[in-house]
């Protein structure tokens, strides 16, 4: 069967809606579908694996829950002892690359499937993400790098900011996607906030 | 009309109409409801609740008990409003409570001729007897009789949202202490909140004719919002109430977004429910005034002094034209002074003090105003309004007035409930015979009123050491500043609890009707308690939480007691602060959207091919995919089962949960947490596990295949997916946390799909047309990690369904490509779609327990998994299983159920009895778990559990289903009603 298999983003359907252009009171959203994703669960040597991921990717692996990223690669802290790695532009081997790379250190599981990653930039971001998230994002507590495991409207999610744009990533298990979708719109209406697919990855 | 020409907060270039009681009136904006009211001569406003008095308003703000009206109409009808919290809007619709047919007419009111039957503990006297008549009699009566305004019964057509708060210093009121707070915390560069119930900063100071530094104290308060408004560390919430305290300084409030708008605009919520997180917190709510006691205290006329004075002076409305003050404080000749220069006409001031405060005598001259000094009112009188009062003077003297406004002013109750609702305890105060919290929790700090300090000036001081100090405490450096100065404001009072010689209803709790002599009553049959006499008599649990008249209840408890208030206390307040709706709760969840649901990837598809979808958990799932040619459900389902035994099906099986177990002992680790062994399981091969919960009774069951050697990837049940990875969590870090081993959810990583029946093999092999999936290469229990078309797949041979069968798994986001490659290869094969419904059918023909048989009541050996439990090693649940009660042979254990005529229906949950014996519990042997017509068998079949099990197979007994009449004979058979010698799945 010379054929290829597409993927399908938890929120295709709902980000194909969505306007292209930005305008005033606007938020940036896009699906991140073309990096991996992997939970590393440490197997107790913590400096060890610490020493091989410094070794590997340049990254000084966080303790708490911080976001380091090396442009590429990054690591997220998100329990004691348990990072999500998250690898850009990425293939659906690369999880089982990185436990080969761990070996003995460090569990991996891929869950490059599992989670539906939601890019959200623009200066509303900070009051959409705490209309949902009982945590604090002003700029002087939620900088670029940090990182929450908390929970919106119900389901579960790992919030990440990435630049002073800002930029957040919302990572959340995909079946709750259009869960999630109703409860950023109906949000976003409230706060005479647009969403607009993010112009320059545009895959659709 | 009562309105002043000039003067007040209220803007005449921009009247509004609105309606009350059929009504059309007109106010400003600017107005309240109430001062609305009170500006078109409105008097009698409701109906009390329990003896149907006319009551008029009473306050000026949401301590107001009487002046409850239903708020607009139809589906945003609103009952039980405080009137004297309403913004008022063009085309306002209120009415009155709590009367029939009219408020001036009520017929109800003859419960108050009945009084003497409705005294304290009325409820509890009038339900002793008999118990018959509690519910079908009594409380329909009553309920009936008393009560305020009746919720809409249409659903709430507006819109809820959410929102968190963080910051450094939250200020909680915007009076002068509460201002002060703010700038001096903002000052210091800390993040600040300030919240006000309010739609304008300035609390007391709209309602006073006060200066502050040299200018009226109005220009201050708009100064100084000013200045917070520009600053970027400074948010503002007005309309907002913080309604409660909680642990780790999280506060909730709500803030009333579209309340003063005849209906929000589109998309627009009208409340929002706010969590604040404040590192410290200054209350600066104030205080209020409490009534005095006499006769016919409640009549409509008699008022707050301190909301007289806010009438007049805010509102430029005058509740009447010949007012008489009574008071037993300073700030009651305050607003006196204040009333004057408004031009309202004072006919007396009466103070129960032995002698009025300095200066009063030249004021009250140079005004014309009659002074009592060393006086008490001790009845008021009028029917339906006040007409005249009875006062008395210290030489026993009586004096008549007539007046139709009397200003009462007793004392002031710092405002702090919500500095209670973390168990601080008031203490009583006889400096300024109040209750204060000597004790805030941690962080809290009150300021000025709330704290006891009444002045003005001690308001302002207060309120910028509390800002200062709280951002210094948190490493700001607060700047110099200078406080002020402002007007003298003296605050001299005196506490009076009680009159003699009364001839008419003295009330202490105007909401619930609560009277001195109740209090006393309650005081003579042995309450001791303040908490008790609260729930003896309602005092303070009206809508008002008894912000209003409790303490003077209190007070007369003590004193019938003959205690001191030191020694009987006050209650603790609970949130909610003010009553909040419900829908600010909910938020956005409210029907579909009630609560998250998940969807597996194969959903879309799903839904396109004519899927029903059911409700498993969270989870969507498709219970049957109809298609034209099917008459009911029932066709749907034999169809895809039929077609499943004869060729092959497809069904998605991705919301099992899945966990993957890692590190060098997870094979020891399963061994402790499955009754059987895992450790000695092959890599590449599955096996079906049970574990039992610690009590001994089975937890769950799934497969669990070793992916490595220190890799496995367990399945649990649908229902149980989050419960199992908590108890796997749980055993491996606090139960054995010397075994090293990991584990993670993976079940949203991939989509999962059964392929099953006697052609799976072939329609996998066109998929995977590299794999050699050969009974000898792939034999059953077998499981392999492939490639396929670049991304990582799994293949298991594992079956439900007792035919061959195999389930494939690919990453999520590639789900709704396999299915649909699975479904169009298998075309020519008749492939189907099932859904859950088959998925049931097939396993109970097979025998094999599901969710109604894993009833959290059942063991391994009632679910015929006995020889499953290692003896080899321990587990969880291993020594509480062989308890004799779950070891008995007469247990209830699984068997197969068959109508004895083929044509008779089956239903779960009817109970199991034998032949000829009577319909009661002490014959029942069982009940029937899980039902399905079996297209192999042409008749219903079913699961039970039956007493002595096994050994009653061939046995007849009847299904007895009282819910639905139904009484079926069965005979008892083994579980496994097709292929039970498992040649099919070995295929």
């Amino acid at each position: 069967m010379a054929e290829i298999i597409i993927p399908r983003g938890a929120f295709e359907l709902h980000l194909r809606d969505l306007p292209p252009v930005s305008g005033a009171n606007t938020l940036k959203v896009d699906e991140r579908l073309e990096s991996a994703m992997a939970t590393v669960m440490s197997r107790g040597d913590n400096a060890a694996l610490a020493a091989r991921i410094h070794d590997a990717f340049g990254i000084v692996l966080p303790s708490g829950p911080q976001r380091v990223s090396n442009g590429v690669e990054a690591f997220i802290g998100v329990g004691p002892g348990v990072w999500l790695a998250v690898f850009e532009k990425a293939g659906p081997q690369r999880a089982s690359k990185l436990a080969a790379s761990l070996a003995g250190l460090a569990s991996v599981a891929d869950q490059t499937s599992a989670y539906a990653v939601l890019r959200i930039t623009g200066e509303a971001a900070r009051e959409v993400l705490s209309r949902g998230a009982f945590i604090d994002f002003d700029p002087s507590v939620f900088g670029p790098g940090s990182a929450a495991v908390t929970t919106i409207s119900h389901i579960g999610v790992s919030i990440w900011r990435i630049d002073d744009a800002p930029t957040f990533e919302v990572a959340l298990f995909r079946s709750y996607a259009d869960s999630f979708w109703h409860w950023l719109t109906t949000t976003c209406t409230a706060l005479g906030v647009g969403l607009v697919r993010h112009g320059g990855s545009a895959r659709i | 009309m009562n309105r002043l020409e000039s003067g007040g907060l209220i803007d005449r270039g921009k009247p509004l109409n609105f309606v009350f009681d059929g009504k059309k009136l007109a106010g400003y904006e600017g107005d309240t409801l109430a001062s609305a009211l009170v500006a078109n001569g409105v008097r009698l406003v409701g109906r009390s609740f329990k003896y149907h008095r006319p009551r008029g308003i009473l306050t000026a703000g949401s301590e107001e008990p009487n002046a409850l009206v239903t708020l607009r109409t139809g589906a945003r009808s609103e009952p039980n409003t405080r009137a004297t919290s309403v913004q008022l809007f063009e085309g306002l619709v209120a009415e009155s409570q709590n009367r029939w047919p009219t408020l001036g007419f009520d017929l109800m009111s003859l419960n108050n001729l009945l009084s003497p039957m409705f005294t304290a503990g009325f409820y509890y006297k009038t339900f002793m007897w008999p118990a018959s008549f509690w519910e079908k009699v009594y409380e329909p009566l009553i309920r009936r009789a008393a009560g305020l305004g009746k919720a809409s019964t249409q659903p709430d057509p507006d819109i809820y949202d959410k929102a968190h708060a963080f910051c450094d210093v939250l200020v909680v009121g915007s009076g002068p202490a509460g201002l002060s707070a703010a700038l001096a915390a903002s000052q210091a560069k800390a993040r600040v909140i300030l919240v006000e119930d309010d739609w304008l900063l300035g609390g007391r100071l709209l309602c006073e004719d006060q200066d502050i530094d040299g200018a009226p104290a109005v220009d201050w308060v708009r100064r100084i919002e000013g200045i917070l408004t520009a600053m970027p560390n400074v948010s503002m919430l007005r309309r907002a109430t913080v309604f409660g305290a909680y642990d780790g300084g999280t506060f909730g409030a709500v803030e009333r977004i579209a309340d003063h708008l005849a209906e929000p605009k589109p998309g627009v919520p009208r409340q929002r429910l706010w969590k604040i997180c404040a590192k410290r917190t200054i209350l600066a709510t104030g205080a209020i005034e409490r009534p005095l006691p006499f006769g016919g205290n409640d009549l409509p006329g008699i008022m707050m002094a301190a909301a007289v004075r806010a009438y007049a002076t805010r509102f430029a409305a005058l509740p009447g034209n010949e007012i008489v003050i009574y008071t037993t404080t300073d700030s009651g000749w305050a607003a006196a002074r204040d009333l004057t220069g408004c031009g309202a006409n004072i006919t007396a001031i009466i103070d129960a003090r032995a002698s009025a405060p300095k200066g009063a005598a030249r004021f009250a001259a140079s005004a014309g105003i009659r002074v009592f000094e060393n006086a008490v009112v001790v009845d008021a009188s009028g029917g339906r309004r006040l007409r005249s009062l009875k006062l008395r003077s210290a030489d026993g003297k009586i004096f008549e007035l007539t007046a139709d406004v009397l200003a009462i002013s007793g004392g002031w109750n710092p405002v702090m409930g919500i500095g209670c609702n973390l168990g601080s305890r008031p203490v009583w105060s006889d400096a300024i015979h109040a209750f204060v919290l000597a004790n805030p929790p941690a962080g809290m700090t009150l300021a000025g009123s709330a704290a006891g300090r009444f002045s003005l000036a001690e308001a302002l001081d207060d309120g910028h050491r509390a800002g200062a100090a709280a951002a210094a405490d948190l490493g700001f450096s607060p700047p110099p500043t200078k406080i002020p100065p402002c007007s003298e404001d003296a605050t001299g009072s005196m506490p009076l609890w009680h009159v003699e010689g009364a001839k008419q209803k003295v009330f202490v709790d105007f909401q619930h009707d609560v009277t001195d002599a109740d209090i006393g009553l309650a005081a003579q049959e042995g309450f001791r308690s303040v908490e008790h006499l609260k729930r003896y008599t309602t005092l303070g649990m009206a809508t008002d939480q008894g912000r209003l008249g409790q303490v003077n209840g209190q007070a007369l408890l003590a004193r019938h007691l003959g205690k001191t208030l030191a020694e009987t206390g006050t209650i603790l307040s609970r949130p909610p602060f003010l009553p909040v709706a419900i829908g600010a709760f909910a938020g956005h969840h409210r029907e579909m959207n009630f609560r998250p649901e998940r969807r597996t990837a194969s959903h879309d598809w799903a839904a396109e091919n004519g899927a029903v979808f059911v409700d498993s958990g969270p989870w969507k799932r498709a219970q049957w995919f109809a298609i034209p040619s099917d008459q009911d459900w029932l066709d749907s389902v034999t169809r895809e089962a039929t077609a499943v035994r004869a060729s092959v099906g497809v069904c998605d099986v991705s919301t099992l949960g899945k966990i993957d177990i890692h590190g060098p002992d997870a094979g020891i680790f399963l061994d402790r947490l499955y009754i059987n062994m895992f450790s000695t399981l092959a890599v590449g091969k599955a096996r079906y596990g049970v574990m039992l919960r610690e009590d001994g009774f089975v937890l769950d069951d799934g497969t669990t295949t070793r992916l490595a050697d220190d890799h496995y990837f367990m399945t649990t049940t649908t229902a149980n997916a989050v419960k199992i990875m908590q108890h796997v969590d749980y055993c491996r870090q606090v139960l054995w946390p010397e075994l090293n081993v990991q584990a993670v959810s993976v079940t949203e990583q991939w989509a999962q799909f059964a392929v099953a029946g006697p052609n799976s093999r072939l329609l996998l092999q066109k998929v995977f047309p590299d794999l050699d999936l050969s009974n000898d290469a792939f034999p059953y229990m077998s499981a392999i990690a492939v490639t396929w078309m670049g991304v990582p797949a799994r293949i298991f041979r594992l079956s439900f369904s007792g035919e061959l069968a195999f389930e494939v798994a690919v990453p999520a986001r590639y789900g709704d490509a396999l299915v649909r490659i699975l479904m169009r290869e298998g075309r020519d094969l008749g492939v189907v779609a099932y859904g859950t419904e088959a998925l049931g059918v097939l396993r109970i023909e097979k025998g094999h327990p599901a969710g109604n048989e894993l009833s959290g009541q059942t063991t391994a050996t009632d679910l015929g998994f006995g020889r499953m439990m290692s003896q080899k090693k321990d587990y969880v649940g291993r020594v509480l299983a062989v308890r004799p009660a779950l070891t008995d042979p007469m247990r209830p254990s699984l068997v197969g159920l068959r109508p004895a005529a083929r044509s008779e229906r089956l239903r779960g949950g009817a109970h199991i009895l034998p032949l000829s014996s009577e319909n009661r519990a002490d014959n029942d042997l069982g009940y029937v778990t899980s039902v399905a017509f079996s297209p192999m068998m042409g008749s219903w079949i079913g699961l039970g559990l039956v007493s002595g099990g096994q050994g009653r197979i061939g046995e007849r007994l009847r299904a007895y289903d009282p819910v639905r009449n139904g009484d079926v004979e069965i005979e008892i058979c083994s579980p496994v009603f097709v292929d039970p010698e498992g040649v099919r799945v070995r295929g």
